[in-house]
């Protein structure tokens, strides 16, 4: 896969979080809008997830976020050095058909999911690695696994 | 603030959310959702001016609604562009909170008897 420059490199801060749109829009430039507005909530959950939940003991933490290309395949790549945490293992809890019974929670998993084309985890010196894939050309929402 | 609240006729509040409902976002409009939902019985969310929407404002939006419905009030919310809609229904939020197109529709919903 080619990798888009640049990298965006984070804190776990909700300051830094900010950044990680801006950043999206550049490196997926002149993707479709459908699937460009499906990457923002995708990533945006998955780096709040991994900012939120991360880094029991502080923010002195990193997180890494990188762009990569094949054909009409798109990967974002999430890496942190959290505790590890692998979203593709995560229970998603049943949907509520009832406002007595919804319980909020797993809901960022669920778009993560909902949302990808693919979605591959892997811990790797240490670190975790979330890679999110999206076809570029719209097509199936959901689908396999990145290897 | 993201968030304005606005009294109607028939005892409806309007509340307009704008912007990014992020996590900072979210963040913002909790608490003034939570007073919303703590003293109001007729309530129509208005989503026209919300541009981004992750599961965190979702939250802020149920815990709202369940407030409201615990004091059998009404709440119904509408306006959301394509992408915030998509993540409405993709998680099934439109089945807790009726979705419509207009405000008309939303205040018919929470003011029938």
């Amino acid at each position: 896969m080619i990798a888009l420059d640049p990298e965006l490199r984070l804190t776990p801060a909700l300051a830094d979080l900010a950044r990680v749109y801006p950043w999206l829009d550049q490196v997926a430039a002149g993707s479709p809008a459908a699937v460009l507005s499906r990457m923002h909530v995708a990533l945006e959950e998955a780096v709040a997830n991994a900012a939120l939940h991360g880094f029991p003991g502080g923010s002195d933490g990193h997180i890494v976020l990188r762009a990569l290309r094949r054909g009409d395949l798109m990967v974002l790549e999430v890496e942190d050095d959290g505790i590890p945490f692998d979203p593709t293992q995560a229970a998603v809890r049943a949907r509520a058909s009832r406002l007595e019974e919804a319980e909020p929670g797993g809901w960022g998993l669920g778009l993560i999911r909902a949302f990808t084309t693919s979605i591959g985890y892997e811990r790797r010196g240490g670190r975790n690695v979330l890679r999110l894939g999206f076809f570029l050309t719209g097509g199936a929402m959901t689908g396999g696994t990145i290897a | 603030m993201p968030m304005t609240v606005v009294e109607l006729d028939n005892g409806v509040t309007k509340v307009a959310i704008s912007g990014r409902i992020d996590v900072a976002g979210a963040q913002e409009i909790d608490l003034p959702l939570n007073v919303v939902g703590g003293s109001r019985r007729a309530v129509v969310i208005d989503l026209v001016e919300v541009s981004f929407m992750a599961s965190m404002g979702l939250r802020g939006l149920v815990m709202c609604a369940k407030s409201i419905h615990s004091k059998r009030g009404k709440v119904g919310m509408f306006g959301p562009r394509a992408e915030v809609e998509e993540v409405i229904r993709t998680m099934g939020i439109d089945e807790l909170i009726p979705l419509f197109a207009s405000e008309a529709e939303a205040i018919a919903l929470v003011t029938a008897v």
